[in-house]
Formats: C-alpha cells, structure tokens, sequence
C-alpha cells in the first residue's frame, strides 16, 4: 500500500506548555484512518499542523512524497487536503449549492478574461461545475435543500454540507475534525456509512474522534494520541487491547 | 449510499438564496440603453454635467459594493485612489498629452497598484483596525500630495484640459459618455466576477477565510485582486472628476467624499448592485438640488438618517428589499393573480 | 425591541417635522417689483450652508443688503434681483450650480464662492465660458490666472505689505520684529512674503518661528519671543483657534510684543481679553466710523450677527456691479468692460476702488487694534 500522509516528529509550544510533543502519524492511500485521543490530547492542533492551520514548531509533513512542512492551509487544500472544522466553518449567508461549488474552487481553471467577462467557456465549466455539484448533493441526500441558505438548515445537515464542500474538491485526503460532535445516535451510526462509502469509493479519511466506539468499527488504522503523545498506532483490534490506552480511556466506557 | 441524517425540510416554506426574477436582466438592458440616449432626449449643458458626475458617483459606489459587499473588506480609503486617479489624470492625460482613451487605461493601472500597495499594508488587518487603517492610507497620500510642489501642493492644479479620442472631457455628453462606458464595463466585470469562480471566492473569503483556506482558496489574493480593481475603477472615477471640475486639489482625498459615497452604499445596500446604483443617482440628485426642496441645511442630517434608518429597519440596504422573502412572496402573489386574471 | 421601535418612530416623526419646517421657510421675495423697470438678474453662488457657511452667509448678507439699497434709491433703470445658489461647502456643487447659473439659467456674471477649494473651479468655468466673475478671495493666484475675474477684496501680497508699510512707519531704531506662522500654505506662504517685503524696508526678522497647527501648547514659542521681546510680532495663521491660543498665552506669560495677523474669523471671541491689543489686517472692520457704522448696521439687519469684512466687500461689488451694469450693459462682454471702467469707485465699505489697471480692485489693505468691544482703525492713519 501507498502511504499518502506521513507526518514525523511534529512538535507545537504554546509558551511553555508542549501541545503536541514528537508525533508521528502515517496514512495509507484509500484508508480509512482514525486519530483518537481524549478531550485535551492534542487532536485539533495535531492536524492544524498537518492541515497548514497552525505553524509547526518542529518536525515535517510529507503529503504524496513531497515535503509540505510549513505550507500555508489553502496550498495544502490546493495540492489535494481538504478538511473540515471542529466548529462548523461554512459560508452562512449563502446556499448550500453555492458553498459546495466553492470547494471545487481547485479544479476551475480558467483564466483572466474569462472571470471578468462571463464568456461561453466560463458558461460551459460553470454549468458543468453546477451539475456534478447536484450530482454530489443528490449522492448526500441534499439535493433538496441545494437552494436554502445554510443558516438555516438543522444541525445536522450543515454538518453534512461541510463535509459535502470537502469531497467536493475531490480531495485525495479528506480531514474530518470531530465529525460527530453533537450528532444524536442515529446519525452518528448514518454518518458512519457514509465514511465507509466514501472510503469504498476510493477516498482516503483521517477522521479525529474522542468517541473511540465509533473508529473502532469503521477504521482501517487508529492512531491515540494522549498528552500530545502518541502512545499507540496499529489497526483497531491491537490498538483496543494496548494497556496504555486502556488506561488513557480509564473511567470512560467504549461509546462515551 | 443511506442517509438517515435529519429529514430535510421542503423549500417552499424556507427562506431561499436570493435569485434574479426573469424580467430583470430585461428590464436592466431597457434602462442601460435609455441611459445611453438620455443625453440627447434631456440636452442642457449644466444638467448632462450633472448626470456625468452621477455616473462618476455611480462608479466610486459600485467600488464599495466590490470591495465591502463582495469581499468583505470594510475599506475606507476609496478616496487615495479617487484622489490618486484624479492627480494621475491630470499628470497623464492633462500635462503629459498622453489621449484618454489611453490615458484612463493608465489611469486605471496606477489606482489598481494603489489599490493593491493599500491592500498589502492593510491585509493583516480586520473590521474596525481594516477601516481606521485604509482611512489611515488615504491620509497619508494626501499628505505626500499636499507636500509635493510639482503637484501643486496644497493649491493643486489648474488650466489643464482632458481629452478623449481628440475631444475636450469639458464637454458634458461626452465625458457622460465616456464615464458610463466605464460603468458599463464595471457592472459588466462585478455581474461576471459574481458568477464565476472569483466570485465564489470572495464569497468564501468574506464568509469565512479560514473555510476558504480549507478548500485551496489564497483569501490574501483575492482580498488583493478586489484592492486592485476597486483601485482601478476608483482612479478611473477620479480622473473623469477632474474633467467635470476642471481642477485638481488635495480635497480631492477628502472624507466627505468617502462618507457620502459610504452613505449611498450602505442606503442601496453593500450586497446589491441595482440598489447602489438608485440610491446614488436619487441621492446625488437630491444633494444638487437641496435648495429646491428647502433641505441644504439638511442635507448631512438626512443622509445620517438614512443610514441610521436603513441599519436599523433594513440591514441589507433598499437592495435587499428585492430578494426579502416578503417581497419576494408578495411578487409571487400578485404575479399569480395577474396570471390568473389573463388566462 | 418594542421599546427601541417606537423610541426610532418618534426620533424619526421630530427629525421629519424639523425638516419640513426647512421647507416651510418662506421664500425670498424679490424687492423688484416695478413694472416698468426691467429687473437684471446675476449670480451668486455660496456656501451658505456646510462646513464654510460662515462664509457664504457673509458674502449673501452683504449682497441682498446692497441689493436692497439698489432697488429702494431707484437710481438705475432696472432692478437688481440676485440668484443665490447654495452650493452647500461641496466643490462638485459650486462647480455644478456655477455651470447651472452660466448656461441652463443664462445669467451674465456670477459672484462667488468664497473657499479657494471651491473658487477656483468655479473661476476655471466662468473663465471657459467668457463670464466675468466678481470674487473676493484672497488668494494672488485667481486673479492672475484667470482674467475674468474682479477681485472686490485685497489679496495676501497687497495685506501683508500694508502691515509692513505700517512697521515701517512705526518702528524705532533699536526695536524688533519677530514672525510667527503656521507651517500651513498661508502661513508659510505669508511669512516667506513678509520676509521679502521687509527686507525692501531694510528690517531683517529677528526671529522667525514655525509651528504646526493645532497645538496645545504655543508655551516654547512665547519663551523664544519674551527672550527677545520684540516690538512687532508678525503672525502668518489662519486657524482662529490657534491664534487665540497664542494671544492667551503670550498673555499669561507677560509678553509685551504688539502682534499683528490676519483676520482669523472668530478668534477674538476665543482669545477674549488677551485679544485686547491685537492689530489685524483686512480690507474692513465694523468701527465707530460713520460709513462703517452704517454698513455694519444694513448688514446686521440681513441677520449677520457679526459683520465681517467678506459682508463688507460683497456689499460693494454689488454696488460696483450695479454701475458696471448701468454704464456697460447687461450682457456678459458689456458688464467686463463696465467693471473694468470702475476707477476711484466710491463703495461704503471702501472709497478706493480700481478696476481700470487691473483687476485686483484695492492697492492696500487696512489694520485696526481690538479694544475689548470694537475695532478701532489705526492704518492708515
């Protein structure tokens, strides 16, 4: 297997506190992969270094073999990473179509007069851009909703129309921060599918989670950050019965 | 693949992004051809100098409605680059003898690096820091003018004539003219812009820039590029100024101008073209002829009013009244009655 | 929410109602009313409101007073009736209303506005257009590059070197001059003038001191001039407010310098007492004087408060006008040529006005001393 996302050594201080100390992280191509950690761990800053959110102390980041340490988010999101937020970063005042034909930004490439004049080429790639864009949002179950403003959407489906902007760009890594945050039973389980068909269809995922239950059924390797350290990486059977996560977990049943 | 994610609710009853009603590019072609002819059917002198500087008011608004509206960039310092294009043409155009129908181009190029000199020192800036600092800018170019002895200094310059194709700018029609084929070309490059790919990512810059980032957008280039052709088409409205007042000086940078173009945005509301372009021809007519309706007392009063008025009962400008769902419900009633009458 | 709607409804109802108790204002009716008289019509354009409507208020007060006089002593065969165009302190307004009055509105000469920012456009129009414009500026430039102007008031070069003629003559061996000016344009601009037109006398400044405007504190520059206590101390400023402060403080500090400056409009008001002393320059001042008690008295009666020397001066270019008029004719190239017919013209304001040389109307400006409640005129003597 290809490795698409190798990360060695990261490092970020923040004054003299060590969010993140020394981790490593690989990602295969087309896996489905899992960083879980509890609340506090290092997760969001973990991958904000990986993402070009936040600068990177020490350490590198090597994106489908090229060197990436230190690029800003939106040449990492250009070259291919696109993700999604903790807290939902979408474009409120607008509809869902337009929010998600805006993360196809990458893939439109025509030039100067073309965005200053709309001219028959710019008519045909928009068009063209328009339709896979429904298509995607059929695939999602919001075709319904592609003219609503996202501010007004319910909770849950602004969460889907972020992850819907995300694959979008047809990203070759997607990151999800804590996709299921807030989602109620039944659609964490719905969101579950999702990712594993998203994973079917080719994609590779690096899904952050503290709820551990969840990765442990849908992932293809898991790694557990505690203290902004690794401390176990491996598939989700070996990393379940690693006494040191056991004891990260303490006090905290599987499907908290 | 299954989704069981929460039931979505229908459309009809949801509030649904704003979308232009069929008749209204018909209707826009109707009145942009009437304002091309209007100079003819209405032809006295001081009037046709009052619609070319509406058009030039017009120009220096839609700048506005780029930048804040579009992009999101609450920038106060249109007027450097009005006062820059003004300066700029009559160097150029006036002294250098370069045609305007070159010379504005150039015009156009010297506000674009204006622009974008104001947008880097001002990008790491937000909000109210992004206001004061842009407005900070403005300051300083007067300044460097009002300093500078082969501009004039602070007396400015006189006795220059603009010319375009071989034509003296003094005449009224045809600096009409030639400002409304600039504010064709405005509108033409916003309604595309809007459409295309540029547009989606001022919108995302202006949304959220940290979700832009996320999906490969630079927002510090785009935030450049609206610098840039805010810039040009501010400096364009400044060098036709000074056809229409045949001098140039430092109160060319003034505030005023800022604050009464910044009225007429946010009156026409920052989202919305049409809106602008009504509340500036409206207003500017209505600031010329004050003395008619015993108001030029009033004048600033009621243009504080307004803004208070409209940022209080109508916070997305008379603009926004076109694509409120009330309005837009109201439309579709009475759109149906009429339907239902005819057939 | 209830609240703040109803709070908005009303502040909207008050500010709705002031604003039409604007238009309820009656509107001038025009004094000519003879039928068998033709009525001349001219321009005037000023910022009667906005930021220089101090200005522009003067310069109409003094228009329809004249105008008044005109009409009631019926010593022409028409009557005169001014169009008054407020353009609202805005220069693209002057400009526009200055068009309006040549073209649309026909009128065959125009007089004003007053600021420079907004003169000299509307100069650059009526120039183009071959319309003679009576000003009253103070700025060399208007007259000198467009000839259609008639300056009914004394520019910077001609004040500043009556106040030199007037150290000249009272200057006594031994004695100092001192120049302080704001490093603005005017200010610089009159100390580099005074600097010239006192070496011509043979006094070199002692001392000259720039400073920037709007300070707090003038306390250094005092210190520099008590140190070495001056006769005259030649003031180049035009912010009223900083004038005041000087004259306060010099007060304060016990300097004893006479200073001299410009007319500053408003800072006897805001120097109060310290402003006893204080000598200005201008073409006019409200004095015991009879001529000048009476004009004072017609201006105020046009609502001025204060008559000021731009009230003055716009009082005696109707009068001149009115005469060109009656001589040349009514049509714009007659009224050029009746104003330039205009030498040793009797005005009340003034008694020296010359168009017949050039177009600069007075040769000298005149200075008078504050005593606490009026001015009282010192040169010339």
């Amino acid at each position: 297997m290809t490795v698409i996302l190798e990360a060695r050594g990261l490092t970020r201080k923040f004054g003299g506190l060590t969010a993140v100390d020394n981790a490593d992280i690989t990602v295969d191509e087309h896996a489905l992969h899992g960083l879980i950690g509890p609340n506090g761990a290092g997760k969001t800053t973990f991958v904000n270094m990986i993402t070009g959110v936040d600068s990177i102390d020490g350490g590198t980041v090597t994106f489908e073999g090229k060197d990436v340490t230190g690029l800003r988010s939106f040449h990492m999101a250009s070259l291919g990473m696109a993700r999604s937020f903790q807290t939902s970063q979408l474009f409120e005042e607008e509809s869902v179509l337009s929010n998600v034909m805006a993360g196809r930004h990458r893939h439109i490439d025509y030039g100067f007069p073309h965005t200053f004049f709309y001219t028959p080429k710019t008519s045909r790639v928009e068009r063209a851009n328009r339709e896979r864009c429904m298509a995607l949002l059929e695939q999602l179950n919001l075709a319904d909703d592609a003219k609503r403003l996202v501010a007004e959407l319910p909770y849950g489906r602004r969460r889907l129309v972020e992850m819907a902007r995300a694959i979008a760009s047809e990203p070759s890594l997607l990151v999800l921060d804590e996709p299921a945050a807030g989602l109620p039973g039944s659609d964490v389980e719905a969101l579950g599918e999702t990712l594993v068909s998203l994973s079917k269809n080719g994609y590779t995922v690096l899904i952050i989670e503290h709820n551990i239950g969840l990765l442990m059924s849908i992932c293809d390797g898991l790694t557990v950050l505690s203290e902004g350290r690794v401390i176990a990486d491996g598939v989700p059977s070996v990393v379940r019965a690693d006494p040191q996560v056991i004891e990260a977990y303490i006090g905290r049943s599987d499907d908290a | 693949m299954t989704d069981t994610l929460s039931p979505a609710t229908t459309g009809a009853t949801g509030r649904r992004a704003p979308s232009a009603g069929n008749l209204l590019p018909i209707i826009g072609v109707v009145v942009a051809a009437v304002a091309v002819v209007l100079p003819i059917l209405v032809d006295d002198f001081a009037f046709n100098y009052l619609m070319s500087y509406t058009v030039i008011t017009c120009i220096l608004a839609l700048t506005m409605h780029l930048l804040m509206g579009l992009a999101g960039v609450f920038s106060l310092g249109q007027a450097a680059m009005f006062g820059a294009g003004a300066y700029a043409a009559v160097v150029i155009i006036g002294q250098t003898g370069i045609d305007g129908t070159l010379g504005l181009f150039l015009v156009a190029a010297v506000g674009a690096v204006i622009g974008i000199l104001m947008g880097l020192v001002t990008l790491r800036t937000t909000d109210l820091y992004l206001a004061l600092t842009t407005l900070a800018f403005g300051y300083i170019v007067e300044n460097l003018v009002r300093n500078s002895d082969w501009l004039g200094g602070p007396q400015g310059i006189t006795g220059f004539d603009i010319t375009f194709a071989g034509s003296y700018l003094d005449e009224p029609k045809l600096l009409y003219w030639v400002g409304l084929g600039f504010l064709y070309l405005l509108i033409v490059i916003i309604m595309s812009v809007r459409r295309s790919k540029v547009g989606r990512a001022l919108m995302a810059t202006r949304e959220s820039p940290i979700a832009a980032r996320s999906i490969g957008i630079d927002t510090r280039r785009y935030k450049l590029l609206a610098f840039g052709v805010a810039g040009a088409f501010a400096a364009v409205a400044g060098g036709l100024y000074t056809a229409y007042a045949l001098v140039v000086d430092p109160s060319v940078f003034g505030i005023d101008l800022t604050l009464s173009v910044l009225a007429i945005a946010i009156v026409g509301g920052l989202r919305s073209m049409p809106g602008i372009i009504v509340v500036a021809i409206v207003l500017t007519y209505f600031r010329n002829s004050a003395e008619t309706f015993g108001a030029s007392q009033y004048v600033l009063l009621i243009y504080g009013l307004l803004i208070v008025l409209t940022l209080r009962f109508l916070p997305q400008g008379l603009g926004g009244l076109l694509t409120s769902p009330r309005v837009l419900a109201a439309t579709r009633s009475i759109r149906a009655r009429f339907h239902g009458g005819t057939q | 929410m209830i609240r703040s709607r109803k709070f908005a409804i009303t502040a909207l109802a008050v500010l709705g109602v002031t604003a039409l108790a604007g238009c309820a204002q009656p509107a001038d009716t025009g004094d000519g009313g003879d039928g068998d008289k033709a009525t001349f019509k001219f321009a005037v354009v000023a910022e009667e409101t906005g930021n220089y409507a101090g200005y522009g208020t003067q310069l109409v007060a003094g228009v329809k007073a004249a105008v008044k006089d005109i009409n009631a002593a019926g010593d022409y065969n028409f009557t005169l009736e001014p169009v008054i165009y407020d353009c609202q302190s805005d220069q693209a307004i002057c400009v526009q209303k200055t068009r309006q009055a040549i073209t649309s509105d026909e009128l065959p000469v125009v007089m004003g506005p007053i600021v420079s920012v907004n003169i000299v456009p509307s100069a650059e129009v009526t120039n183009r257009a071959g319309v003679p414009h009576l000003v009253m500026a103070v700025l060399p430039a208007l007259t000198a590059d467009y000839d259609n102007t008639f300056r009914w008031g004394t520019q910077n070069d001609r004040s500043n070197q009556t106040v030199v003629d007037y150290v000249e003559a009272n200057l006594k061996p031994g004695e100092d001059v001192a120049i302080v000016n704001a490093t603005t344009d005017f200010g610089k601009g009159g100390a580099v003038i005074q600097t010239e037109q006192l070496a011509d006398i043979g006094v070199t400044p002692a001392l000259t001191i720039g400073h920037d405007p709007d300070q707090a504190d003038y306390t250094p520059v005092i210190t520099q001039l008590k140190e070495l206590n001056p006769r005259y101390v030649l003031l180049s400023d035009s912010n009223p407010a900083d004038v005041a402060k000087l004259l306060r403080q010099a007060k304060e500090l016990g300097l004893e310098s006479e200073w001299i400056g410009a007319d500053a409009s408003g800072s006897i008001d805001l120097a109060g007492a310290a402003a006893i002393g204080y000598k200005t320059v201008s073409p006019w001042y409200p004095t015991e004087e009879a001529n000048s008690a009476s004009l004072a008295e017609k201006l105020q009666a046009q609502g001025i408060e204060i008559p000021g020397w731009i009230a003055a001066m716009a009082y005696d270019a109707t009068l001149g006008l009115a005469e060109a008029v009656a001589t040349g004719g009514t049509t714009s190239e007659e009224i050029w040529s009746g104003l330039e017919g205009l030498s040793d013209f009797d005005g009340l304001a003034r008694g020296d006005w010359d168009f017949s040389k050039d177009h600069m109307g007075l040769k000298s400006s005149t200075i008078a001393t504050w005593n606490g409640t009026g001015y009282e005129s010192v040169w010339p003597n």
